[in-house]
């Protein structure tokens, strides 16, 4: 009798079935992926390479970077994020030049010591050959013009020296060499070394001759150079029209450019072991936390692969967690946005060869934000965003809610709607999963298929696409004209993802989502969410949580998550970054 | 290697295995939505297969009628939908509610089931000779089926209402929009819901369910059905012009018509109801209860058929107030005076206000109220008041 009653409270054989199915999805997901872990641990030497035991992506100093600074043997040293100073603090020791030609050349060398893209060139000057270097910054200077204009004339200089033997005073130096020397018409004069790095950096050539102790600043602003076009992936109706190249160079020279701050570091790596290519990790000295900006050198210098081919292959081979559908670095061709994401304390990598620029960490409402909500006004940025968070949600659930609101709660939809819905579905021979998955799947095919096209082609394949298909489809009564609208908007939505590759992930994982509404209706795509939550409180980017501002909780920065509040309202950084100066 | 296969094993059962879980696609349901419930009356239909042998042990009590949605097939342009019947009525007599219900399955293909269920019809024979709680416990108690549905009474064959509607129309929907049209006109008694009838029938208090006639191919809403709460049983029926005083008693109207005649000229006056409200006051002295109806209204002119004098002079406007007023008064006290006289009952909410305000003196009557409230004087005030003349200030003479 006693134990009629306890086995009366087992649950039924179904229920059990359903709890067992329910514990093992997430249970097996953890397992598989801690397995693939291991695995990936064993045969790879990913470990030790992170504790700079085996070799890695170095930084261009000490390996063999083929360009100027390692004809220099000066030490050149990186800081290092404890003792970094900046460049402030180094000229109150020493405010002016020296007219040592070493000592000076040191000390500008110092303070330019993060950034690789500060070229010097060491020269003789004509007959009594005086040293000199020339100081500039790759991409930003004209360098035809400066070997036209500059460096031929300094050491072809004969005549002015005629009948000298010594180097004369400075003042009568320096009105030879801007009377009758340097072929260049816009030229100042500077004893300040922080000025003149500030001149090289926003594109003047410096040049440096011993014995005086003020500089040269001539005026060589870069040529012709192919202006990056507008970025393809990320249009924007208002911003700038200016998209990065596949030119290292030319995107530091961008970046400089778009942000003219002494603060910027770029240090520089090469990657790859067969071949090399030049990578820069750039971030705000006074800004990014130093700890991130360690964790992101440490785990450049793991990548060991023979040819980093684009952006991608550092993305995936750097971040935390392989296993994710969501992509824990954002990718961009803008470099407005990399200079905005550098100025909440981000970092960012730019890789020679491939215009896009990686940025970390990235937080879920990052994927959601495009710069455009900045350059509008507040109410409308905050709208789009709106707007845009309603798509995802959408692009995510909207055939797995009609999947399971079709079969199996009828009585959740509105009874007029109830009446069309069993009337355009008549006939149909598919049960609805079947039906979304024919439609979902070919909608795809068509969006791959699309992008494959030459330009011209591609809007004709939309109309053979979303008008012929889908109309013949319904007529054919393979599917309901209601699943055609479902599909339909959930497409558009998914394509309003400012990030092509967040939109990706939300149509891979709308699939999932589908097969669990199929099999438990709305408690399954209760559950699919949970089981997504989950693994997104889990999921970091660079030891930031994915979902900061939803969890862990910070209203101080929810400033900037669903609603963009106006800019006079922002005035602290993101605190989740835990930046080295909070205010703006 | 191996344990990977297994897990992947596991997940293939976890899909292939659960696919469809007690899913039932929506194309393959009938969605009843409108119930018609009389005393037994067996249909040609149900004769015929009796006579052929399908029949099993019961008594014959109730007949219900089903009405479910026929779809009208696939997309695409509809030719001449309007012209057929989209829905269907099916019919099952027995003594179980739910047993007959099950009994349908032996007659469609598809199962029937009540998540868009909209209506209820009683018919006046069944609700005369059975507790309505009785009739409605296997729709209250079932899952699907909402508690917001609508209960209406019948006078005459419930399932005629459901068999009537304009063409193209379902009829339980009809039913349900005419409680729309309470906005124009005071001829129509507040939706009462299933959820709503619970709590009186438990409490044994009257109340009223809208009653809904048919005649040739229309429904027609037409007085009221009063419920008793003693027995939970129909005892009568109030015609159109006592519920129009029930509603001006209750207050419980949101707009519709004032008819009258001018006492002088005999021309006629109507007078649009734009806002009403009422008050019922009970006094009490020693053991005498009486209760002051205080009823408000504000509208405008309708028709104004009387000739002669302006009609935005005030005195002109006082005395039709007035004429409004006693016509107001006296459908109020029509009304009253069958619940007291004929029926009873109350169900216009007396008994709750002297509970409300004399709440002493309401434990000592409330066993036999409706008894007792046979005897109780009701007085009125009204007050009308014409705020606008509309467009024109001439008569039409």
């Amino acid at each position: 009798m006693v134990w009629k009653t306890i086995a009366g409270l087992f649950p039924s054989w179904s229920m059990l079935f359903q709890g067992f199915i329910i514990f093992i999805v997430p249970v097996a997901l953890t397992r598989t992926m801690t397995w693939i872990g291991a695995k990936e641990g064993k045969v790879s030497t990913r470990g030790l390479r992170a504790e700079g035991t085996k070799g890695g992506g170095v930084p261009s100093a000490a390996g063999s970077g083929g360009n100027v600074q390692k004809s220099n043997p000066a030490p050149r040293k990186i800081k290092e994020g404890g003792d970094s100073v900046s460049v402030a603090d180094h000229v109150s020791a020493s405010m002016t030049y020296t007219g040592q030609f070493q000592e000076d050349l040191q000390k500008f060398k110092e303070m330019s010591a993060d950034m690789a893209d500060v070229n010097v060139r060491e020269l003789r000057i004509g007959a009594l050959q005086i040293k000199a270097a020339l100081l500039f910054v790759d991409g930003l200077t004209d360098k035809d013009g400066m070997d036209r204009n500059i460096l031929k004339p300094l050491m072809n200089a004969m005549r002015p020296f005629e009948g000298m033997t010594t180097a004369p005073e400075a003042n009568v130096l320096k009105n030879i060499i801007i009377h009758q020397v340097i072929l260049v018409s816009e030229i100042e004069f500077t004893a300040n070394p922080l000025m003149s790095l500030q001149k090289v950096l926003f594109g003047s050539a410096v040049l440096l001759v011993e014995g005086m102790t003020e500089v040269f600043v001539m005026g060589t602003p870069k040529g012709r150079t192919r202006i990056g076009e507008e970025p393809v992936s990320e249009a924007l109706l208002r911003g700038p029209r200016i998209g990065f190249t596949e030119t290292l160079s030319d995107n530091t020279a961008m970046l400089r450019r778009n942000g003219q701050n002494t603060e910027l570091a770029m240090i520089s790596f090469t990657v790859g072991k067969r071949i090399q290519k030049e990578m820069v990790l750039t971030y705000i000295k006074d800004i990014a936390n130093e700890e991130l900006v360690e964790e992101v050198k440490r785990r450049i210098r793991t990548i060991d692969i023979d040819d980093v081919k684009e952006s991608g292959y550092v993305e995936q081979l750097i971040e935390d967690n392989y296993l994710s559908p969501f992509q824990q670095i954002q990718n961009t061709e803008r470099p407005d946005r990399v200079m905005a994401a550098l100025l909440e304390g981000r970092v960012a990598i730019l890789l020679d060869g491939t215009p896009f620029a990686l940025i970390m960490p990235v937080t879920f409402a990052m994927l959601l934000q495009s710069p455009e909500d900045y350059y509008d006004r507040w109410i409308a940025g905050s709208l789009l965003r709106v707007l845009r968070f309603l798509a995802a949600t959408i692009s995510l659930f909207g055939p797995a809610l009609y999947i399971s609101f079709l079969s199996f709660h009828p009585g959740l939809i509105p009874t007029k709607l109830v009446i069309s819905i069993i009337n355009s579905r008549q006939g149909v021979p598919f049960p609805s999963l079947i039906e979304a998955l024919i439609m979902e799947v070919s909608i795809e095919i068509l969006r791959e298929a699309g992008l494959r096209l030459p330009k011209p082609i591609g809007p004709a394949m939309g109309i053979v696409g979303g008008l012929i298909i889908g109309q013949a489809a319904v007529e054919a009564g393979i599917v309901s004209p209601i699943l055609v609208i479902v599909v339909a908007v959930t497409a558009i939505s998914s394509f309003s993802m400012p990030m092509y590759s967040a939109g990706i992930t939300l149509r891979m994982l709308r699939f999932v989502a589908m097969f669990f509404a199929a099999t438990f209706g709305l408690y399954g795509v209760i559950l699919f969410f949970l089981l997504l939550s989950s693994h997104l409180i889990k999921l970091k980017s660079f030891g930031v949580p994915y979902l900061s501002m939803a969890a862990p909780y910070r209203i101080r920065d929810w400033k900037d998550f669903i609603i963009r509040m106006p800019l006079q309202f922002m005035k602290r950084r993101p605190e989740l970054l835990k930046p080295k100066e909070p205010r703006r | 290697m191996k344990r990977a296969g297994v897990i992947m094993m596991l997940l293939a059962a976890c899909v292939l295995l659960s696919a469809c879980w007690s899913s039932t696609p929506i194309e393959d349901l009938n969605l009843i939505v409108g119930i018609a419930l009389d005393s037994a009356d067996e249909t040609e239909v149900e004769a015929g297969f009796e006579r052929e042998g399908g029949n099993y042990p019961k008594e014959d009590k109730i007949s219900c009628t089903y009405q479910f949605m026929i779809p009208q097939g696939a997309a695409g342009p509809q030719k001449g939908s309007s012209q057929t019947r989209n829905f269907n009525n099916i019919t099952e007599t027995g003594d179980s509610i739910f047993e007959a219900i099950r009994e349908l399955l032996l007659r469609t293909n598809r199962p029937l089931n009540g998540y868009h269920l909209k209506t209820v019809v009683i018919g006046e024979q069944l609700a005369r000779s059975m507790n309505i709680s009785e009739l409605i416990g296997f729709y209250t108690r079932d899952n699907n089926i909402r508690p917001n549905v609508l209960l209406l009474v019948s006078r005459g064959r419930a399932r005629d209402v459901l068999n009537n509607a304009l063409p193209g129309q379902i009829p339980a929907f009809v039913l349900e929009g005419i409680f729309n049209n309470r906005d124009r006109n005071t001829k129509i008694w507040e939706p009462v819901s299933m959820a709503m009838v619970v709590g009186p029938l438990y409490g044994k208090t009257s109340f009223l369910l809208q009653n809904v006639n048919s005649a040739g191919k229309e429904p027609k809403f037409a007085g009221a059905g009063v419920i008793k709460g003693k027995t939970g049983k129909l005892i009568g029926f109030l015609d159109e012009s006592e519920l129009e005083g029930m509603v001006w008693v209750t207050g419980k109207g949101k707009g519709g018509v004032l008819k009258t005649y001018d006492p002088d000229r005999d021309k006629l006056l109507t007078y649009e109801i734009k806002s009403m409200s009422s008050k019922i006051k009970a006094k009490v002295e020693g053991d005498d209860i009486s209760f002051v109806v205080n009823i408000k209204s504000s509208g405008r002119y309708a028709e104004v058929l009387a000739s002669g004098g302006k009609k935005l002079d005030k005195a002109w406007v006082e005395k039709d107030e007035k004429t409004l007023q006693k016509q107001v008064e006296k459908l109020a006290q029509s009304t009253v005076d069958k619940m007291q006289h004929e029926l009873h009952v109350d169900v216009a909410g007396f008994g709750k206000s002297l509970h409300i305000q004399f709440p002493s003196v309401w434990r000592k009557v409330k066993e036999d109220w409706d008894e007792t409230f046979s005897e109780i004087p009701v007085t009125y005030e009204v007050n009308i008041d014409i705020e606008e003349y509309g467009a024109s200030g001439i008569t039409a003479d």
